[in-house]
């Protein structure tokens, strides 16, 4: 399935409802869901709760993140707000401040 | 990369910035890009475009600007006014409103410059028009039969029979061209959504 891609120069003031996969690499603020996985890469900026399945961060997000699935948060990313998931790995260089859900 | 979105998103807000811009799936919001856009047959736009270069093979509500050209291909619909230097309206494609082509068209200005090359190519788009005629027409027989209905029911069953069905088929045959089509990917899109 083709994926939706934010790409580096857009910016998104709004809210995303996605079946695909939604990769970021520009601005969006407000409001995330995807079915699919999201892909914050490095250089995106997300403002905004994001409600996904598989995702993975590399760029920025200020907002809380709830995943069906995985959350991986790559180094360089930075990330303030709360995480629910199933699983969580926070690599080394990642940066986070925020509270941790995983349904233990 | 360019931004995609794709056939199953849906976003609502505003989208700007400067990036080529492809959408299959659908917008609701204002849409501001200093690049191109490229509206696929499966992408549906609910409000205003503007772009330096636009082409739409699928459904636009909502006004079309561009800094230099705007291309309506085979499978377009379009209910707004369309302004840019540059337009083309190939056949098949369906507009239902003001299109403005020519220099000082496109930078926002009022200016009326249709030019005869358009309106050729527009033929297409005489072809709508007609048929979005009736449109208002759809709104006229409805209070008509809604005042024959109470005679009727006055008079008897005879006429009762009779006026009704006129009234049906003017509205079967109204909604043809292009805002019905859009209810119809609205339907699809809720659907879709569940």
């Amino acid at each position: 399935m083709a994926s939706t891609i934010i790409g580096a120069n857009i910016s998104i003031d709004g809210e995303i409802t996605s079946d695909d996969d939604v990769i970021v690499q520009g601005t969006v603020r407000g409001k995330l869901s995807a079915k699919e996985g999201v892909h914050i890469e490095h250089g995106g900026h997300v403002q905004a709760d994001i409600v996904a399945g598989p995702m993975s961060v590399s760029g920025q997000v200020t907002g809380n993140i709830h995943s069906t699935d995985r959350v991986e948060l790559r180094e360089g990313a930075r990330v303030i707000g709360n995480v629910k998931a199933a699983r969580i790995t926070i690599a080394d260089g990642a940066q986070f401040k925020g509270n941790v859900d995983m349904d233990v | 990369m360019p931004t995609i979105i794709s056939e199953f998103t849906h976003i609502r807000g505003r989208i700007q910035g400067n990036d080529d811009l492809e959408i299959d799936g659908f917008v609701e919001g204002e849409i501001a890009i200093e690049g191109d856009i490229l509206v696929g047959q499966t992408g549906r736009v609910g409000s205003a475009l503007a772009a330096h270069h636009i082409v739409i093979r699928g459904a636009v509500r909502g006004d079309v600007t561009a800094s230099n050209s705007i291309s309506l291909e085979d499978g377009a619909r379009v209910v707004g006014d369309i302004r840019a230097p540059r337009v083309s309206i190939s056949d098949g494609a369906l507009v239902r409103g003001h299109v403005e082509a020519g220099s000082g068209a496109g930078s926002g200005g009022a200016k009326k410059a249709s030019l005869p090359t358009q309106v050729l190519a527009a033929r297409s788009s005489f072809g709508a028009a007609p048929a979005a005629r009736p449109a208002p027409a759809l709104q006229t027989p409805v209070p008509k039969a809604e005042a024959a209905l109470p005679v009727a029911r006055v008079v008897g069953p005879v006429k009762k029979a009779a006026p009704p069905p006129p009234a049906a088929p003017a509205k079967k045959s109204a909604p043809a061209p292009v805002v019905p089509m859009l209810k119809k990917g609205a339907k699809a899109v809720a659907k879709k959504g569940r």
